[in-house]
This record gives C-alpha cells, sequence and structure tokens, in this order.
C-alpha cells in the first residue's frame, strides 16, 4: 500500500494534525467526564431537591388559596372573581415546575389551569384544604400538580448549558493553543530548517526575524551565530539587516489567530445585537421598532456585499499590512461607535462602516493565505486555514459575547470586541510577510464582470443554484438567525446565555456537517440533490413556527436550518464552479465565485428586509413560519436540477 | 520659651474647638421656624411633614396659617409671614403656592416671598402652574415636591382594573392644573385608544365655578356612555368630591380619582395616588436639606414619593358590581 508521500499527495499539514487529534482527545475526555457527572449529580440531586421543590410548591398554592380568601373575605362573591385565569397563568408561568392549578368550591365550578404539556402520569398532586375560616361564605381548595421530572430536566438543562460552553472553552483554547504552538515551536523549527537548507546549498544571506522568543530561541541564535561565523571564514557580510529575506517563509496557518481574533471580535455582537439596538431605539420614535431593528443588518449585508465585490483592489494598492490596519481601524471605530450610539442612524452607519472593515480584513487574510501558498510547504492547506479560523470565530463567538452581555452589559461587550480586533491587528503586524505581489497583467483583455455575471446567470441552471439553492438560506441566516433568534429567545425570557447557546447550535452543525460532507467522493447527481433537500430542509423546519410558538420549536427551526446548509453549502459552490467551467468557459472561476458572494449578501439583505416587514404585522413566532414558508417555497425551485445533472465526478 | 509658646497654642487650640462645638450645639439646640401657610387647614400632607421632624429629632417651631378655603386671605398671611422672617416657608397647593411664591416672569418681590426659602407641596403641576421652569431647579430660592401621579400611569392603572373606550373629564377653566391635565389627557387618546368626553363647569357672575352645575354635568357624560369619568385633583372638584362621586355612582359611572381624599373619603372607585401623608414626609425631608444641610433650594430638584398607591374603595365597587381583577388586588390597598 502506497502512503500519502509515496503517491505525491500533500501530507497533512501538522498544525491540521494537532488540532484534530486534540480535539478528539479532549473532546471524549470531557464529554465523558461531563456526563458521568451529570448522571449522578443528577441521580443525587433528584433525592434531595424534589422534597424541596414539592415545599416551594405548596408554598405557592398556600399563597394562590390566600389571594383567593382575600378577595372573598372582601365581599366578592366567588362566581364572580375576576381575571382568575390571568392570575392562574401568570402564576404557573411563575413557576415552572408546577403544571396544573384547581381552585375548587363545594357550591361553585372550579377555577382550573394547565400546562398543555400535562401529563398525568409525571405529576405529584398536592392539596391545601380549607381550613376553617368563619369569614369566608364559600371556603376554597387549592390542588396543585408539580411534574415530577421537573428536577431532572433543570438538571440536565444545567449540564447540557455546560457542556456546550465547555465545548466553546475548548474551541478558543485550542486556538490559543494553536497560536503558541505555532510561534514557540512550528515556525523556528521551519526556520532552523530553512537555515540548515540555506547552509547546505549556499545561497543568499537572510534575516532572522525577532519572533523566536520561545524554548527554541537559543538553538535559532547559535545556529545563526554558526552560519555568520561561517560566512566570515568564507569573508561574506554578515549583517542581520532589515531588508533580507526572512529564513522563515511564512505560511498560510500564519494568519490563523488574528483573523480568528478579528472574526471574534465581530461575531461577540452575534447574540444580542438586535436586542441591543431595540433597547437604544426604545420608544423614542414613532416608526414601527421592529422594522428598524432589521435596517443596521441590511446595512450590514449590503455594505459587505459591496466591500467584498470592490474592494479587492484596495490591498493590491496598499499592501496586506496597511490594508488589515484600516480595516481594524475601521471596526474599532464602529465598534467603539455603536457602544456609545444613541439612535438608529448613528446604529446604521457604524454597522455599515463594520461590514466594510470585516470585508477589507477578511479579504487581507485570503491574500495572504494565496500570496504565501506558491511555497511547498503550504500546499494543501488552502483555505482550510480560513475556513477552521471562522469556524472557531463562529463557534466561539455568539456564546461568549453573550456570556459578556449578561455579565458587563452590551456597551462594554462592544467595546472588549474593539480590543480584540485591535489585538488581532497587533498580531498581524508582527507576522512575517509573503513578498507583495507583483501586478502583471497576464490577460490581454480586462475582465468585464458584469458581463459575466450576466453570461453565468443566463445558464438556467446557475440561476437555479443561486436564486433557489443558496438565496433563501441566507434569506434565513439574516432573518431567522440574526434578526428572529435574539428577539424570540427574549420573548421566551431566555437568558442572553441561552441565546448564544441557539448560535452556537447552529455553527456547530455546520463545523460537524463540513467535515462529514467532505468526506464524500461526489459526483454531480449527488451534489444536486444534496442542494435540493438541504435548501428544502433549511426552511423546514421554520415553518412549525406558524403553529409552535416555543423555545423548542425555535431549536427544531435552528437545527434544520443547520442541517440543510451542511447540505447545500459546500455542493453548491462546487456545483456553480463546475457548472460555470463547463457551460462558460471563457469566464473564470472568480467570476462564478463573486457571483456567488454577492447573491449571498443579496439573500441577508432580502431576508433581513422580509423579517422587519413581517415583524411589523405579525407575531415573532408566525413571522418566521411565514419566512420558513418563502424559504421554502423558493427552493422547491432547485427540483430541475436533479433531472438535469449527469452522475460525472 | 518654644515649648511654653507650643503648650499655649495648643490650649487656645483646645479652647476654640470647644467654643466652636458649643456654637454648633447652639445653633443645633436652637428650634428652626417654619410658617406653613394652608389653604384646608391641617390635613395629611401637613401632618406627614410635621411627624417626619418628630421622628427625626430635629427642633422646629412650626407655625400653620391657614387660608380657610378663601384665597383673598393669603396676601395678609404672606405680609405676616414677612414680618416674622422665619427660617423657612412650605405652601400647600398650587393656589396658595402661586399667590405665595408667584409665577415665573411675575414674580414681584412686594407681593410674594422671594427672600425666604420656601418649599411647596400637593401643586399639582408645578412645571404647567409656571411655578418652576422644570423640575431639576427651580432657579430660584425655592423648590418642592410633586404628588400627582402622571395620568398616563393613572390610565394604564385603571386599565388593568376595567376596560374603557369613553373616557369623561369635568374641566373647570379657573383652575390652571385642570388646563393642563386635560391637555394631557386628550394626548394620550390614541396612545390609549379611548375617546375623550369633556365636559366644562359653567362660571357665576363672578367667574367662580358653579357648584350646582356638576349633577348635571355627570349626567351629559353617563348621557354619551363614557365607562370612566377621570377626576381631576382641583380644589373645586376635591371640595365636591361627594356630589361628583355620589352622582357619578348613581348613574354607574365609576370615578378614576388622582387625590387620595376622592377615594378614602367619597365614592371614587379606584384611583392611583401619592398618600398625602407621604407627601407631606418628603417635603419634610426637602426642608432638612434647607434647615440642616443647608444646601441652596434651587439646587433641590422638585422630586415625587418612589411608590404611589393604588387604591380601590371596595364599598363603591360592590355598588356598582364591578369587582377588581384579582392580580390588581393583589398590589392595591382595598378601602373598605
Amino acid at each position: 500500500m502506497m502512503t500519502s508521500a509515496e503517491k505525491g499527495l500533500p501530507k497533512k499539514s501538522i498544525e491540521k494534525l494537532l488540532i484534530s487529534r486534540s480535539y478528539a482527545f479532549l473532546l471524549i475526555l470531557s464529554l465523558v467526564s461531563t456526563f458521568l457527572l451529570t448522571w449522578i449529580a443528577v441521580k443525587q440531586f433528584e433525592k434531595a431537591l424534589l422534597p424541596e421543590v414539592l415545599a416551594k410548591s405548596n408554598v405557592v398554592a398556600v399563597s394562590v388559596k390566600n389571594t383567593v380568601e382575600n378577595a372573598l373575605r372582601l365581599g366578592i362573591p366567588y362566581d364572580a372573581l375576576v381575571g382568575m385565569d390571568e392570575f392562574l397563568a401568570d402564576t404557573l408561568s411563575d413557576n415552572p415546575e408546577i403544571d396544573y392549578l384547581k381552585i375548587h368550591s363545594d357550591k361553585f365550578s372550579d377555577y382550573v389551569k394547565t400546562r398543555p404539556s400535562l401529563k398525568a402520569d409525571d405529576l405529584i398532586s398536592q392539596e391545601v384544604k380549607a381550613e376553617e375560616a368563619l369569614d369566608i361564605i364559600t371556603p376554597i381548595n387549592v390542588s396543585i400538580g408539580v411534574r415530577a421530572s421537573y428536577v431532572n430536566e433543570k438538571l440536565l438543562s444545567m449540564f447540557g448549558d455546560a457542556t456546550l460552553m465547555l465545548f466553546v472553552c475548548l474551541a478558543a483554547c485550542m486556538e490559543i493553543a494553536l497560536f503558541f504552538l505555532l510561534r514557540w515551536v512550528l515556525q523556528p523549527f521551519d526556520t532552523w530548517q530553512e537555515m540548515i537548507q540555506g547552509v547546505k546549498k549556499g545561497g543568499d544571506q537572510h534575516r532572522l526575524e525577532a519572533m523566536n522568543d520561545g524554548p527554541f530561541s537559543n538553538l535559532l541564535l547559535s545556529t545563526e551565530t554558526k552560519i555568520q561565523s561561517l560566512r566570515q571564514m568564507a569573508g561574506q557580510a554578515t549583517q542581520n539587516l532589515p531588508s533580507l529575506k526572512s529564513w522563515y517563509y511564512p505560511m498560510g496557518r500564519d494568519v490563523r489567530f488574528a483573523l480568528f481574533l478579528f472574526v471574534l471580535s465581530e461575531e461577540l455582537l452575534r447574540s444580542f445585537f438586535p436586542l441591543y439596538v431595540k433597547e437604544l431605539i426604545g420608544t423614542s420614535v414613532n416608526v414601527n421598532v421592529d422594522l428598524l431593528v432589521s435596517g443596521p443588518i441590511m446595512a450590514y449585508m449590503f455594505f459587505a456585499g459591496v466591500a467584498t465585490l470592490s474592494m479587492g483592489n484596495l490591498i493590491d494598492k496598499f499592501g496586506l499590512k496597511r490594508a488589515f490596519w484600516g480595516s481594524v481601524a475601521l471596526s474599532v471605530i464602529s465598534l467603539v461607535g455603536l457602544a456609545f450610539s444613541k439612535g438608529i442612524v448613528e446604529v446604521i452607519i457604524f454597522r455599515s462602516i463594520s461590514a466594510i472593515g470585516y470585508s477589507v480584513a477578511t479579504l487581507a487574510c485570503q491574500a495572504y493565505i494565496s500570496r504565501t501558498m506558491v511555497h511547498p510547504r503550504s500546499k494543501g492547506a488552502g483555505m482550510t486555514v480560513f475556513v477552521a479560523a471562522l469556524g472557531s470565530a463562529f463557534v466561539c463567538g455568539a456564546p461568549i459575547g453573550a456570556v459578556l452581555a449578561d455579565v458587563l452589559g452590551k456597551p462594554a461587550t462592544l467595546l472588549c470586541a474593539a480590543a480584540l480586533a485591535l489585538l488581532s491587528a497587533l498580531i498581524f503586524q508582527k507576522m512575517v510577510f509573503p513578498e507583495e505581489s507583483v501586478k502583471t497583467d497576464h490577460s490581454p483583455v480586462k475582465l468585464n464582470r458584469t458581463k459575466g455575471f450576466v453570461q453565468l446567470l443566463k445558464n438556467w441552471r446557475i440561476s437555479l443554484l443561486i436564486f433557489c439553492g443558496i438565496l433563501p438560506g441566507k434569506m434565513l441566516l439574516a432573518g431567522l438567525l440574526f434578526y428572529f433568534t435574539p428577539l424570540l429567545l427574549q420573548k421566551y425570557e431566555l437568558s442572553q446565555a441561552s441565546i448564544g447557546q441557539f448560535f452556537l447550535l447552529y455553527y456547530l452543525q455546520l463545523m460537524i456537517g463540513g467535515a462529514i460532507g467532505s468526506r464524500f467522493e461526489n459526483n454531480e447527481k449527488l451534489q444536486s440533490v444534496m442542494v435540493i433537500c438541504g435548501s428544502i430542509i433549511s426552511g423546514a423546519g421554520a415553518v412549525a413556527l406558524l403553529w409552535l410558538d416555543s423555545p423548542f420549536a425555535l431549536a427544531l427551526a435552528v437545527v434544520s436550518f443547520g442541517l440543510g446548509q451542511c447540505l447545500v453549502l459546500a455542493p453548491s459552490g462546487d456545483l456553480i464552479l463546475t457548472i460555470a467551467k463547463r457551460d462558460c468557459p471563457e469566464w473564470p472561476s472568480t467570476v462564478a465565485i463573486s457571483l456567488s458572494r454577492g447573491f449571498e449578501r443579496v439573500g441577508g439583505v432580502i431576508g433581513a428586509a422580509i423579517a422587519g416587514t413581517l415583524s411589523v404585522s405579525l407575531s415573532y413566532h408566525t413571522a418566521v413560519g411565514v419566512l420558513g414558508v418563502i424559504a421554502v417555497v423558493i427552493s422547491l425551485g432547485t427540483l430541475p436540477l436533479f433531472f438535469a445533472s449527469s452522475n460525472r465526478k | 520659651m518654644m515649648s511654653s509658646m507650643l503648650r499655649q497654642t495648643r490650649w487656645a487650640l483646645v479652647i476654640f474647638v470647644l467654643l466652636c462645638a458649643q456654637s454648633m450645639n447652639e445653633a443645633m439646640a436652637r428650634p428652626f421656624n417654619i410658617s406653613m401657610i394652608l389653604f384646608r387647614g391641617c390635613e395629611d400632607a401637613c401632618k406627614g411633614f410635621k411627624e417626619y421632624f418628630v421622628t427625626n429629632k430635629i427642633p422646629v417651631n412650626i407655625e400653620l396659617l391657614d387660608a380657610e378655603s378663601d384665597a383673598k386671605k393669603i396676601p395678609a398671611l404672606v405680609s405676616q409671614v414677612k414680618a416674622k422672617r422665619p427660617d423657612l416657608v412650605v405652601t400647600w397647593g398650587t393656589t396658595v403656592s402661586i399667590a405665595v411664591l408667584g409665577q415665573i416672569g411675575k414674580v414681584d418681590p412686594n407681593k410674594h416671598i422671594t427672600d425666604i426659602p420656601a418649599l411647596f407641596m400637593i401643586a399639582s403641576t408645578p412645571v404647567g402652574s409656571k411655578l418652576v421652569p422644570n423640575l431639576n431647579s427651580s432657579e430660584r430660592n425655592i423648590s418642592g415636591t410633586l404628588y400627582i401621579v402622571p395620568p398616563d400611569t393613572l390610565l394604564n392603572a385603571a386599565r388593568l382594573y376595567m376596560p374603557f373606550k369613553r373616557l369623561g373629564y369635568i374641566l373647570n377653566s379657573t383652575e390652571n392644573n385642570s388646563k393642563v391635565l386635560e391637555a394631557e389627557i386628550n394626548l394620550l387618546k390614541n396612545k390609549f385608544g379611548y375617546e375623550f368626553i369633556k365636559v366644562d363647569v359653567p362660571l357665576n357672575a363672578e367667574g367662580k365655578p358653579m357648584k350646582e352645575s356638576l349633577p348635571g354635568l355627570i349626567e351629559q357624560l353617563a348621557e354619551k356612555k363614557v365607562d370612566l369619568l377621570y377626576m381631576a385633583a382641583d380644589s373645586f372638584l376635591l371640595v365636591n368630591r361627594d356630589v361628583i362621586t355620589q352622582t357619578a355612582m348613581s348613574h354607574n359611572l365609576p370615578v378614576l380619582a388622582s387625590a387620595e381624599a376622592a377615594v378614602i373619603e367619597s365614592n371614587a372607585l379606584l384611583g392611583v395616588v401619592n398618600r398625602y401623608f407621604t407627601v407631606g414626609q418628603l417635603t419634610a425631608s426637602q426642608a432638612e436639606k434647607i434647615l440642616v444641610s443647608k444646601v441652596n433650594p434651587k439646587d433641590i430638584p422638585i422630586v415625587a414619593p418612589p411608590q404611589f398607591s393604588y387604591l380601590i374603595n371596595m364599598r363603591v365597587a360592590k355598588e356598582l358590581k364591578r369587582y377588581p381583577p384579582i392580580k390588581v388586588l393583589q398590589v392595591a390597598d382595598v378601602i373598605k
């Protein structure tokens, strides 16, 4: 059996190997220990807590009885008590362990309130009987039903939260660990290898970077001293001039931590941003608040799209460092500005600036990675570094942001995000940079992208993939996840941390789904089927909210969306490139990618606009349901792809 | 030589400190003189004001000057205060406060008290009545307290009790606060979605509101199918509260009051009020800042008590067969 090296395939990068092995090991270890701890704790707590819960519920029943008796003592007839349904509903809402409440008298009919989810076999009933109260004409008894599984539910939910946060911490810690691993081990090791190779070949003099401050710094310094003494013996100049090339040749992985921090700074806002905007607007304006909340999301998507398509030249013009510093400056200004904003206009302006900053920074990182890919050691790493850094930031951003917003408050979290963006620039600044690309115009005719877009859109399969496969997903991303999820969860009175966990749910699915999906050997037919199924599944879960109004229904919608997007994202991109290459070979793949990216942002703008408009006239959960229906109907348009695709690989 | 000088200086310092302490003690022991100019005798706010000083052991001499519901007597009381020059003047009610302290732009040092620190209480709308330009500072030698709960709070509380589509209001054009409140309630009709129905109290030849017109006005409101009557806290309506609330009850019309007397001592169904006693105590705490802490009155913001009371007259509720919802009962003060 041939090894990958023998086949001439690139070896798996060491950081990827380290990350995947460490992740797997730590995940298994932490999950097993968490579940074991959960199981033991649930059993122990069940014994200890259930009597306490029953005692507390009894106090509630006594309080209800006293309240009603006070009303009767004031002379209000039992059958004329006003607002009993609302009173009992509020009592149930304040006491989640109680599933039913009944007030009964011998002479009149009962006042009863039960939860829709009531299960008779899961109830522990308690009764507070009428006392000898001579001043009450109608003595009453109060019965309550406590859900026996309540304690288990609460404990499981707590440990579920702990597990998710554990995962988030693990992801963040792994990024930090990888950064130091790169800086202190892998980069010095590569530098040392280059030095040895350089001496062997007797090539040009190189410079030793000041970054070598880890445990191997002495090895590098002594090697450098040795090389210099050898050169001296050979009568060559031996100065470590800045104009000389570095011994270390930069690789795509070097940008990972800076990119992670920058994207994390943006993702910290995700879970609370609509709520923050809503609080800022308050009741000071006459326009519908929900509609206004969608404004900054739309502006962000729009400017991110425009910047992605138009700012690429800036990086060539100003260089990577300046472009990244510029984008960080924009982000910091916008985040600090957002923290001190007083009105919706300021928020829209700062979010637009933020979108431009975000797009330029990610483009700069992409450019860094692509420029380092010419080196033989970088082969095979490619854009996986980019995707991995983004994935980690997505997974960590929303939950960490939610917790920070809970603890420090939303404006302080925005300032933390600005600090992270600044830190990313400092790390970027310290990196070794590849040589700036020399501008060479190989193509005889300058590309007319607009013409290319029109040409590609004339291809019905590409159009279907973009309009019916990609667009509904991005509509749901902006509408369901960014807009409605925080608002709905706030309505359900869940904590900020829970909102972050819903985002984590989505991004985790994308990461896991992406990893599993990449293992399949795809052909066009299979990819088409994945796009069709995925785009329909993406919106199907949201439809359930037409009938259900609960956090579980929303979780279902988010899971369904995540699952759908796992199926759609990679195959749709591949299919567009494949079809473009086959049917429109005159246009390079970058035009197809730009077209797809542009419409992703258009989908975001449309999604936020639909969400804002629907929430004016509909309740949030119904609006999510309608958004789901719209997404599903649009995605049905992908069905013809099934019949048009071949089994070609 | 040097040490004896030091010793002498030390003794001089000790004597100086003791003298200062003695004079401060005397100043503390000397009771503060306060003149209260009242309109209807010493009622709950006045009692709350006095009680605060007793509880906090602050020595005060309080002189009560009652106008006996006659505004014409106020100038004589002002002259009396000017002659006596107390440490603080306290005025009760909008009419007395305007007559004693003057309105912004119309203050006359001969007619009004300007050089003695003053506090007003039970003034319905101090800004609307132009006693002060805003609630943060009077920008002159006065401060005060608020006692009226804002109309939107009152309407929100009423909505918890019962739905209403038509809100009735009796306008007394002789009282500024009645007109200010009318404008505020009229502005709120879109927010609360009610129809605002107003009737004006006719004036007699002397330009005073006619008490005998009140039953007819309420009958008019009842004929227009008003669901709830909003009773402002102006002096004329409060004096005639029994006529108003009794007539309203006879037409099965519930009354929402913004002054406690209409609920506690009369037949209004409900009210959201700051208790007069509490307002009196709060005014006394403002007085303490002026007298003891020597804060300039213009630096003391005009404040309201932190909590208001939701009053329900259960006797009226039973009579009208409009029982309070159980959730309202949990927070309300029920007058049996």
